[in-house]
């Protein structure tokens, strides 16, 4: 199915912090979610099932890259990410000149829509009728 | 921004004081808020709303679409009526069912496209939605104020006008969804049209168009026409949850540039020299008009009534100024924001409102930076000294929380697993506190602060080793060069209400009549008094409206 990139982008956040990953890295896949391509939402799918390892390294990776340090950068998802940084990734260095924004709906297979919604459920909260009744701060009934 | 050059100005209010959540919690709508910003967008393009499909039937079922020209674009509003159960209206996210659904189309939909949304729309987050539907909305009627007016007109007289000013609104929205939705288009499809770039503008035209179905329904099962002056006070509700909240949070940018926006407006009209005869006529004339709205603002909650009351008898100690010498002196808006003072947060708020509306030519252009495109960003070459620094001077109010005490982490935000719903639990009474959303900002950045105290090296450094505070770090990077991007209180205290940033974000909207319904939920009025489909031709003038002169 066609996603829009809000949806996409608030998805792999909720993914992200559902699979244990830390809220930064979260927000990073977040900024990210306008310059990825199916195969990286592939990608990302993959490394969160596995405890999201690659994306936390890689985060580090551009931090160091964008100090100047050198870095080996052999992921595929590197140069959107640094894109969501705001400058490009030439030769494993940082090049400045923002990358466009992908403002086209992005295709995503349904099977991995799901995957990122297992992990995403993660943040929410089961309802009970203590939650319903209070949790909202509202009736349930609107009829005035 | 159309300004050349920067007009003179006051300093910006500190954050320190501005972002303080009960000062949000009193914010009042000024002319530099989404919906009065729109409308003399209308009025300048001399917008033209046209009504191309009526199909609703003797009891006021089916849909309608209405057509609007903007900056170069067609927008149209599909409408549809449905019959709903009275044990179905509730204006919650759990909700099934609504009275009425909406979406707002990118051009001029053929039979086909308005089938599609008349299928897809009633069942809102059930749905799909395609790029050209734009924003996607719901409402639920005010039963007893859309049944007297239907039943008023039906018997050949005009609806009770203290009816008409108690409630204001003929439908309250429950959501108004843009930016992707659902798989409605993106914002970046709209982003860069005229009209259109400001925040959630498309929203804005949503209910406005909302508003002028909702008269159109009533005219049509009621078989008569409101008066004009009826019908132009009968603006658009809307009930507001816990689910707005979190945008003012997790938009630190967006709410820095309005901020920014506002103030600086404030600055410079407390910097104007002198004022002509006419602009001490038209504060004084405004001056009557906010006396009156005052007293039209009536709210069931005792608490809320009886600081609407406080700040009905502070506005009237302070328009004094305006026939004293306060005028004559140098610098009299100065003057006049001095002797607001004195008075309560919810005074001063309404005075900088009230002391920016008659300066458009000053303070408008300030509008088009209300939009931003970026997201805070990670620094990671920024010295430890200076997250340090920065630490001490804008983090005070989060460094002094004492997170041991129970009270001071006493709630806990989270989403629930029914339709998503954003709510409030206690952490030490109720379960599900370890799936929390983030809003715990000021114990992030405790945490973080306390864990760099202990490291010895550089930033990356201290990245690398604890990745947990990444996002507590790129807050306090981000406060150092928008100071107005943090709520400066802690979101999990027992003495946090939701209700003040509702307030804030409602009154950017243009939102007034605030009538809260709970410490996490409030009901509002938008558009009334504003102009109708048909009045785009009049210069708008309806800030902080008074029934039967706007």
């Amino acid at each position: 199915m066609k996603r829009s990139r809000a949806e996409l982008a608030a998805q792999l956040m909720k993914a992200a912090r559902g699979a244990g990953l830390p809220l930064g890295v979260a927000e990073d896949l977040y900024a990210a979610a306008g310059f990825l391509d199916p195969e990286d939402v592939a990608r990302i799918a993959a490394d969160l099932a596995q405890g999201g390892a690659e994306l936390v390294a890689l985060m580090h990776a551009l931090d160091a890259v964008e100090c100047g340090q050198g870095s080996s950068l052999t992921s595929s998802l590197a140069p959107a990410l640094a894109a969501a940084r705001g400058w490009r990734l030439e030769a494993g260095r940082k090049a400045e000149g923002a990358v466009p924004v992908l403002s086209h709906r992005i295709e995503i297979p349904d099977d991995r829509w799901a995957e990122l919604d297992a992990h995403a459920a993660r943040t929410y909260v089961p309802d009970t009728a203590a939650s319903r009744a209070q949790g909202a701060g509202a009736g349930q009934i609107d009829n005035d | 921004m159309k300004d050349l050059a920067e007009p003179r100005r006051f300093v910006l209010r500190a954050p320190a004081q501005v972002m303080r959540l009960r000062r949000m919690g009193a914010a009042f709508p000024t002319r530099l808020s989404f919906l009065p910003t729109l409308l003399r967008r209308l009025h300048d393009d001399a917008a033209q709303v046209t009504r191309p499909v009526w199909r609703i039937d003797k009891a006021g079922y089916g849909h309608a679409v209405y057509s609007i020209d903007l900056g170069g674009h067609t927008y149209s509003l599909v409408a549809v009526s449905t019959r709903i159960s009275d044990a179905q209206r509730t204006d919650r996210v759990i909700a099934q069912e609504w009275d009425s659904a909406y979406v707002l189309y990118d051009g001029i939909p053929d039979a086909a496209e308005i089938a599609r949304i008349c299928q897809a729309a009633p069942k809102q987050e059930a749905a799909r939605f395609g790029e050209r539907d734009l924003v996607l909305s719901r409402a639920n009627k005010s039963v007893r104020l859309f049944t007297h007016v239907v039943q008023a007109l039906r018997a050949g007289r005009q609806p009770d006008a203290d009816r008409i000013r108690d409630t204001g609104y003929l439908m309250r929205t429950t959501a108004v969804y843009g930016n992707g939705k659902f798989g409605i288009a993106d914002r970046a499809r709209i982003a860069d049209r005229p009209g259109l770039g400001g925040p959630f503008m498309a929203e804005m035209l949503t209910v406005w168009l909302i508003r002028g179905f909702t008269h159109d329904l009533v005219e049509h099962l009621g078989g008569a026409t409101l008066d004009r002056h009826l019908k132009r006070h009968l603006g658009i509700g809307n009930a507001t949850g816990l689910g707005m909240a979190p945008f003012l949070v997790s938009h630190p940018l967006l709410l820095d540039a309005w901020m920014q926006v506002r103030e600086t407006a404030l600055a410079r009209v407390r910097a104007i020299p002198d004022l002509t005869s006419a602009e001490v006529a038209c504060l004084r004339s405004l001056a009557g008009r906010v006396t009156r709205h005052l007293g039209d603002w009536r709210v069931p909650d005792a608490d809320a009534q009886a600081e609407i009351g406080l700040l009905r008898r502070e506005w009237s100690g302070f328009i004094r100024h305006l026939g004293d010498v306060t005028l004559q002196g140098p610098e009299p808006i100065n003057a006049l924001w001095e002797a607001a003072q004195t008075g309560s947060v919810a005074l001063q708020e309404l005075v900088a409102a009230f002391l920016i509306e008659p300066f458009g030519a000053l303070v408008d252009g300030l509008t088009e930076c209300m939009a931003t495109p970026f997201l805070p960003r990670i620094e990671p070459e920024m010295p430890v000294a200076e997250i340090r620094v920065a630490l001490m001077r804008d983090w005070g109010w989060a460094l002094a929380v004492d997170f041991d005490r129970t009270d001071q982490q006493a709630q806990f935000w989270y989403v629930s697993q029914a339709k998503l719903e954003p709510r409030l639990g206690l952490r030490h009474h109720e379960p599900g506190a370890e799936r929390e959303s983030p809003l715990d900002v000021a114990r992030q950045v405790q945490a973080m602060a306390r864990t760099l105290e202990q490291h010895d090296g550089d930033l990356i450094g201290f990245l690398r080793a604890h990745p947990e505070h990444r996002a507590a770090l790129r807050r306090v990077q981000t406060l150092i060069r928008h100071p107005y991007a943090e709520i400066r209180d802690n979101l999990i205290d027992a003495d946090c209400r939701p209700v003040d940033m509702l307030r804030c974000k409602l009154a950017f909207f243009g939102a007034a009549k605030f009538d809260p319904k709970s410490d996490r939920w409030t009901r509002i009025t938008l558009a009334q008094g504003a102009p109708l489909a048909d009045e785009l031709d009049r210069t708008p003038d309806w800030w902080m409206p008074a029934f039967g002169t706007a």
